[in-house]
């Protein structure tokens, strides 16, 4: 059933297909004039991304909700699909990003000999993953919002969450220095460039967790 | 057979800016459905009828009763009773950007209809509700009859057993009304359930095995069309339902 609800929402978001090729073109075209490296994926990913979660408009704007609650399914799968489908365009804009800036930096040193540009490929996945980190932050935010709220408004929280969430990091931060906290910066990057990977993947996998247990519980509670 | 036992739903409401209030939408509903049966629920707007039939297809919980579907409930076999239903209301929007085959074709996935027998069934349901002309148009363009028909024949894909149709035909014209209540009484020749909420008492009338009246949550009158009329000494069911509520006032 999930495949079918999956289908469902590639059928609406199919119709992103023309947008979609521009952005990439667009970003193709900004990669060719910056020459930055680290700009495709993050782009591409947070596009895809957060196209993801327009499927939450089409469904509210055609009022399919109650329909869809009438559909061989149930709350919970309803709810899981959504989370397969902000997880994969995720991945999916990380990839398709990654691949655009290899292949375009590929044919510019092609056809620009004398002007080669090097590709770090370790910082361009770093950057990828980092983009595609980001993005599922915000998913992670954005997707119990729009069960608990609706679409619209839902967007609105999401963005007064994730200024509250900022702003305690900076205040914890801010009092760290304040309390003259010595933070081993060294031992911090050492540590990273280890095991930070990792410890990205491993807080994705715990914040998209969260974000659907929290989600699957507002949409069980929530009356059409 | 669909059976509901004494269906429940309370709901909160604000009573004032700092006050909530409890409220029930439908109180103690008892009624049965037979196989090859068209049950009318008649009342006026803010009767509970949608509120019922939400309960009934699965989008509401009751707050207390039961509802089986031959002899099913949906604590134990959700999927298997929504494999059955189909349910329709007058004002869903579906999805507009779609073609009318586009719509189809994704309901024939969602309930698992193999690619074959889609194609098959889209073609069988184009035809017998005469969507040919329109069946490539984006939903966004067509009519409002037009549109109404494309949501009945999302409901008809993988052909269930059970209709629930909530003021299907509001705001259509003569001629799609007639089509969809052609095709109701279609259905129930074949032995399927249909339950049909509406206000047009004179629809419910011509088409209904059964009629059960709401008013404020509460059925107030339970019956035959012929019954009903008899009972109440009227002509009509309009007359009828104003005969058992006592006239029309303001507060109805």
């Amino acid at each position: 059933m999930i495949k079918g609800l999956l289908k469902k929402d590639l059928y609406n978001l199919s119709t992103y297909k023309a947008s979609l090729i521009i952005v990439i073109l667009f970003c193709g075209i900004a990669i060719i004039g910056t020459e930055a490296v680290t700009f495709g994926p993050v782009i591409i990913c947070s596009i895809i991304g957060m196209i993801s979660l327009s499927t939450f408009s089409y469904d509210e704007i055609s009022k399919s909700n109650k329909y869809i609650l009438t559909l061989p399914t149930s709350r919970k799968e309803i709810v899981k699909e959504k989370f397969i489908l902000a997880i994969g365009s995720t991945i999916l804009g990380g990839i398709l990003g990654l691949l655009l800036t290899i292949i375009v930096i590929n044919v510019m040193n092609y056809l620009r000999p004398e002007n080669i540009i090097n590709i770090d490929y370790e910082s361009l996945i770093i950057t990828t993953i980092g983009g595609m980190w980001g993005i599922s932050l915000i998913q992670s935010i954005q997707i119990p919002s729009i069960y608990k709220w609706g679409a619209e408004k839902g967007r609105i929280q999401m963005f007064i969450l994730l200024f509250v969430l900022i702003v305690i990091v900076l205040g914890i931060a801010f009092l760290l220095m304040k309390a003259n906290f010595y933070i081993n910066v060294e031992m911090i990057e050492s540590f990273m460039n280890k095991y930070g990977l990792i410890l990205l993947a491993f807080f994705m996998i715990i914040m998209y967790y969260i974000s659907y247990r929290i989600s699957y519980k507002i949409y069980k509670k929530k009356e059409e | 057979m669909i059976k509901i036992s004494n269906i429940t739903k309370k709901f909160i409401r604000n009573k004032n800016k700092k006050e909530k209030e409890e409220f029930y939408a439908d109180k103690d509903i008892i009624f049965e459905a037979n196989d090859g049966e068209i049950i009318g629920i008649l009342g006026p707007n803010g009767a509970g009828k949608t509120t019922l039939l939400r309960m009934i297809a699965g989008i509401l919980e009751p707050t207390e009763g039961k509802i089986t579907f031959d002899g099913m409930n949906y604590k134990d076999n959700e999927i298997e009773i929504k494999q059955k239903i189909a349910y329709l209301s007058g004002n869903t929007k579906i999805y507009d950007t779609l073609s009318s085959y586009e719509l189809l074709k994704m309901c024939c996935d969602i309930y698992g209809v193999s690619k074959e027998n889609s194609e098959k069934r889209i073609k069988e349901i184009t035809k017998v509700l005469g969507m040919e002309q329109f069946l490539y148009n984006k939903i966004a363009n067509l009519s409002t009859g037009q549109t109404q028909k494309v949501n009945l024949a999302r409901c008809l894909v993988h052909n269930p057993k059970y209709y629930i149709l909530d003021e299907a035909t509001t705001g259509l014209d003569i001629i799609s009304s007639q089509i969809i209540l052609n095709f109701i009484k279609e259905e129930r020749e074949k032995g399927k359930t249909i339950l049909y909420s509406t206000h047009y008492m004179e629809e419910a009338e011509n088409i209904c095995d059964r009629v059960i009246m709401i008013n404020k949550g509460k059925i107030i009158k339970a019956g035959t069309p012929e019954e009903i009329k008899r009972d109440t000494n009227t002509s009509n069911l309009r007359d009828a339902f104003f005969a058992m509520i006592g006239g029309v006032s303001d507060e109805e």
